[in-house]
Parts: structure tokens; sequence; C-alpha cells
């Protein structure tokens, strides 16, 4: 049975349906990338599994619990897409306040927040203000205050979009060692991310998800063969470029100036067509590749179609 | 019960470190005790400034202790009250809109735990001012002016601190259900309207909390002609409907995500 | 122009006048922002008294 599961969750606000009953599982140990671009409702998504906002319908169960009881709520680490802290107090004085919130006694709640502290490396800034600490380093607190209380599940909320690369890189690290202690669920609206990460993607798209599975599976799913051309920048030539969508063997085609990107059934047929008319016409080609599709690519198709 | 402690303890913190726990007192005490010392002074400073006839001067009466007391206790019910309110306006508002109550509430804290932790840093805050403010401007009353009846001072200051105490469980209401610059409006408003109200038809208000200042005013002059318990009841009771909708609502209402989707 | 004024007596209010100022400006002097420019409200909780101080606290002082 899944750790969390989810049942036609929905959230309806005044006019609009952020989350438009959604289902899925998670796998305990699992840890899954909800992507999406912005306003897909993936916040919605997350802020109704830390119970921050009530679901319109729907049911979320927890090991196999009622949601709405309660109890789950100390199994859950939730870190939001923009945590904010009390600047006056110190960034120790925090992680220790919610750790006795989260119900730990004063002593295992000392050890713990000086373990976390040094995991996300603020254990030399642990006893200043937070009102002086920088965007990346509030992250890392956030991280610390969702883990102190050895959360079964972590919910992360856009954890690494607003930092810059050197931030961004810290958290990723944090995200990689902590996948192997215990299940994440982890939004985000880029996919290298998500693949760097996770094992699971599930896509959300105007508030339904419209792709869920193995970040492997999804990949042989969405595999195509691919071909990139380019050429001169000459009339003639472009010409041709542009033909080559109406071609039979081309599923599709994406033109960009001088570079075409054709996705084809046969890779070794549409390789051997398309270079005996590069020689008999004279089209001065500069590159010719075949690939395949990257996930990026099924990213764009998914949530654009 | 331990989360409410911690809250607490953290509300007690964090009034200290924002210099609240100090300023606060500091500044009821200043406002009341000028009150005993500018009416001891006042004939002194207007002769000494010249401005005022000599023979206006000699009759110029230095008011009685019970009148300077009731001076005093005017300051708590206009500047006291505003101040209080403003102080107490974003206790959750600001933790609503800034974000802070998500990590809170997130973990396993009631909203009745959180609402009554809160309420209590206000209340301590207000126990403090009033009455360290109060004890300063009833001994210079006495030091200057005369004595102050025991009995008379002490229901009139506890009268006073009920009314208070309303204003700040008002404030705690409306920062739960309002942002706070618009609780601050709402809760002065009410409070206001309450005064006004009872001073413009005092039988329609005699329940009321606004009822507890004429009684105060009438006790410190030693003239209390009705018993105190109903408005004082109805009082204490208010309170903590207050505080029971402020729980509910913070309960039904969701935590805003502002800078989000 | 002699006032006969008890000074053991106003000393105390004095004092804490003067705490109060001070405790303005050290919250201003360690404030990491406020609304407005620092050296406007040192200039109001000098000379602005009371009122200067408490205008500070209230309005001045910017949370988290």
């Amino acid at each position: 049975m899944s750790f969390l599961s989810v049942d036609q969750l929905t959230k309806r606000f005044g006019s609009g349906t952020p989350v438009k009953g959604i289902s899925f599982g998670l796998e305990r140990g699992s840890c899954t990338a909800l992507l999406g671009p912005n306003g897909a409702g993936k916040t919605t998504t997350m802020r109704m599994l830390a119970g921050l906002i009530a679901p319109s319908a729907g049911r979320i169960t927890v090991q196999g619990r009622q949601h709405s009881s309660g109890d789950y709520r100390s199994l859950i680490g939730y870190l939001p897409q923009h945590p904010a802290f009390y600047g006056w107090m110190t960034g120790e004085e925090f992680v220790l306040y919610a750790a006795g919130l989260s119900g730990m006694g004063r002593k295992e709640a000392r050890e713990r927040t000086r373990t976390v502290l040094e995991r996300v490396g603020l254990a030399e800034a642990a006893k200043r203000r937070i009102a002086g600490y920088s965007g990346g380093m509030k992250q890392r607190l956030g991280l610390a205050q969702a883990l102190v209380h050895q959360p079964q599940l972590l919910l992360l909320d856009e954890p690494v979009s607003a930092l810059d690369p050197i931030g961004r890189r810290e958290v990723m690290n944090l995200l990689q060692q902590l996948r192997t202690e215990t299940t994440i669920l982890f939004s985000t609206h880029v996919l290298p991310d998500a693949e760097e990460v996770c094992d699971r993607i599930m896509m959300m798209r105007d508030g339904e998800i419209v792709e869920n599975g193995e970040l492997q599976s999804l990949a042989d799913k969405y595999r195509r063969p691919l071909l990139t051309i380019e050429v001169d920048r000459q009339l003639a030539a472009s010409e041709w470029l542009e033909s080559l969508g109406a071609r039979p063997f081309v599923q599709e085609a994406r033109i960009q100036g001088s570079i075409a990107l054709l996705t084809v059934d046969h890779i070794e047929e549409a390789r051997r067509l398309i270079l005996d008319e590069v020689s008999s016409r004279q089209i001065p080609l500069i590159s010719f590749q075949a690939g395949v599709t990257s996930l990026e690519e099924m990213f764009m198709k998914v949530v654009t179609a | 019960m331990r989360q409410a402690w911690l809250i607490y303890r953290k509300e007690m913190l964090g009034m200290a470190r924002s210099y609240q726990l100090l300023w606060v007192p500091v500044v009821f005490l200043l406002l009341v005790v000028m009150q005993p010392v500018t009416s001891y002074y006042l004939p002194e400073i207007l002769a000494a400034s010249g401005s005022v006839p000599e023979e206006m001067l000699a009759g110029f009466p230095i008011p009685g202790p019970a009148e300077v007391m009731g001076g005093v206790l005017g300051q708590y019910s206009t500047i006291g009250v505003m101040i209080l309110v403003i102080a107490g306006m974003q206790i959750v508002a600001g933790e609503r809109y800034g974000g802070t109550a998500a990590l809170v509430l997130v973990r396993p804290v009631s909203s009745a735990s959180f609402i009554s932790a809160k309420w209590a840093g206000q209340m301590t805050l207000l126990l403090l001012s009033f009455t360290v403010s109060y004890a300063a401007a009833w001994y210079y009353t006495v030091l200057l002016l005369g004595p102050v009846p025991w009995r008379p001072g002490l229901m009139a200051g506890g009268l006073y601190m009920l009314w208070l105490a309303f204003a700040v469980s008002l404030t705690l209401l409306f920062s739960t259900l309002l942002r706070g610059s618009v609780a601050a409006v709402a809760s002065l408003l009410l409070i206001g309207g309450l005064s006004l109200g009872h001073s413009l038809a005092p039988s329609w208000f005699a329940w009321s909390p606004a009822r507890l200042l004429p009684l105060a005013n009438a006790a410190i002059a030693d003239a209390l002609a009705e018993p105190v318990y109903f408005p004082a009841v109805s009082t204490v009771c208010l309170c903590l409907v207050c505080v029971g909708m402020a729980i509910w609502g913070l309960r039904r209402q969701a935590i805003p995500d502002l800078r989000g989707e | 122009m002699d006032i006969n004024v008890n000074w053991g007596l106003l000393a105390p209010i004095i004092v804490l006048q003067f705490i109060l100022m001070l405790t303005a400006l050290v919250s201003l002097a360690r404030a990491e922002s406020v609304t407005g420019a620092k050296w406007i409200w040192a200039l109001v909780i000098i000379f602005g008294n009371i009122a200067g101080s408490i205008v500070y606290f209230i309005l001045g002082r910017k949370e988290n």
C-alpha cells in the first residue's frame, strides 16, 4: 500500500479550480517530482498535502489513515515556496522552536537541531539573527526546520527556484543525500532539477496530472528518433528546409531559421532520403545529427499541448 | 499545552527583542505620571510664564487627588487603548500574511494553543504596562496632591484594566480575521463606537464594556451608586468570546500564500 | 522665573524619558531596515520627545 494516497483531490477558490480532482500515490522511500509550469496547481496541491488549506473535495490518506484527523502532521516536514522566519530569532532558536512544536523533548530537540544545522551548513551561522541571512541561507534553514523532527514525508515546494546558481547547487546536493533517507515530494517548474534528484515524475497542467511515472519509463515512452539539420543561410536551402516538414516520413517538424528539428518514424530511411536530397540538390549542409528526443521536448509537448 | 507554552515563550522573547516589553510600559508610565505632575506644577508654570494675572492665579485651584486620578484613567481610555491596539494589530495577521504561520501551523499545533498563547502574551504586556504605570501615577498623586483611598483606587484600576483587556481581545480577533492595519482600524472603530453609543444612550449600553468607564470614574470619586458585576462579567465573557471566535476563525481560514500562485 | 521644583521627584521621570529615547535609538541602530532613512528617524526620536519615540516604534520598524 502507498505511504500517501490522494483520491480525486480538488480545490476550488471563488472563480477558479486550481486543482481538478487529481489522484496519485507515493511509495515509501520514493522521490517524486511534481513538475509543471507556473500556475499548474502545484503549490495548491502541496499546501493541501501539508494541511494548510482544506480540500474542496477528495481524500488524502497517510498510511491508510484519514488526513483530516491531524495526527499525520508529525509525519511530514514542509518547506514552503517562500519560507518566512522571525528575523529577530537566531537560526538555532528557530529550529529549536520548530522541534519543540513538533513535540520533541528538550534534550532531543537540542541534539537534532545541532545535527540538522550542521547538515545544511549553517552550524557557523546558527547563533546569528535570521534577519541577516542571505536567500540561500534562509532556504537551507527552511530545509533544516523541515528535517528536524525526522519526518517520514518531505514536502518541498519549489526549493531551488528562488536561488542563485551556487545556492541552487548547495540545496540540490542536500536533496541528493536526503532522497535515500525519506520519502520526498518536491515541486518544480524546471525539468533538469526533477531529473537530477527524482526517480519519478508527475506532470501537472491546468490543475490536472497529465503524466505520472518512473523517469526512465517516461523517457522511453516519449523517445523518438530526432534529426537535427542545419544549413547555410540562403534562400534555396531555407525553402528546402521548410519543405521537409511535408515529407511522409516526418512526424513532426520544428523549423527555426536555418535549423530543422525533425521527429521521424524510421531513422535509417529518413537519414538516407534526406542525405540523398542534400547531395542531388547541392544543399549547403552545415551539420546533420541523428539522435533521440529528450525529456525536455516531451515536457514542452505535454505542458503546451 | 506544551505547544502553547512554547509559543507564549516565543511571543515574550519577540516582544523583548523588539523592545516592546520596554517601550509600551515606559510610554504608559510617562503618559499617566504627567497628570499629577502637571496638575501640581501648573499654577507655578503659569505664574512663571507671566501671561496670567496675579489675582487669577491666587484663586487657581490645585485639583484634588481623586480628580487627578480621573485624569490618569482618561489617558488609558484614549492613548492607552490606541497604543495597545496598534501594538497588537499584527499579532496574528503578521504571522498569517508574513508566512511564518505556515511553518508553525503545519506542525501538530492546535489553533487553540496558537491563539491562547498569543492572547496570553498580549495580556502579559497589558498587565505589566498597566500595573507599573498605574502604581506610579498613584504614587505621584499621593506625594504631590494627597491620599487616594485604597478601595476606590483599586476598584477603578481594575475596571479600566478590564476595559483594556477587552480592547486587546478584540484586536486579537480582528487580527485573526483581517490584515494588520485593517484590524487596528476595525478595533478602534468598534471600541470608539461602543463608547459613543454608551454616552448617547447609556441605558441601551448598560451591559456593555463601555459601561465600565463611567463606573470607574464614579468609583475613583467615591460616588459609585450601582454594582459593577453586570458589565464586569459581561466584559469577561466578551473577552472569552473574542478568543473563542479567533480560534474558530484561524481554524476555518486558510493560510494565505500571497507570493505563490 | 524660578519655579520651586522638587528635582528628587522629577528625576525618575526624566531618566525614564531618556531610557525611552535611548531604547529607540539602539533599536534604530540595530535594525536591518527601516521605513525611510535612518537619520530622519534619529532626528524624530531625539527631538520628538515621547511622541517621537512612539511614532518610531509603531511606524519605523519593519517586521522580519
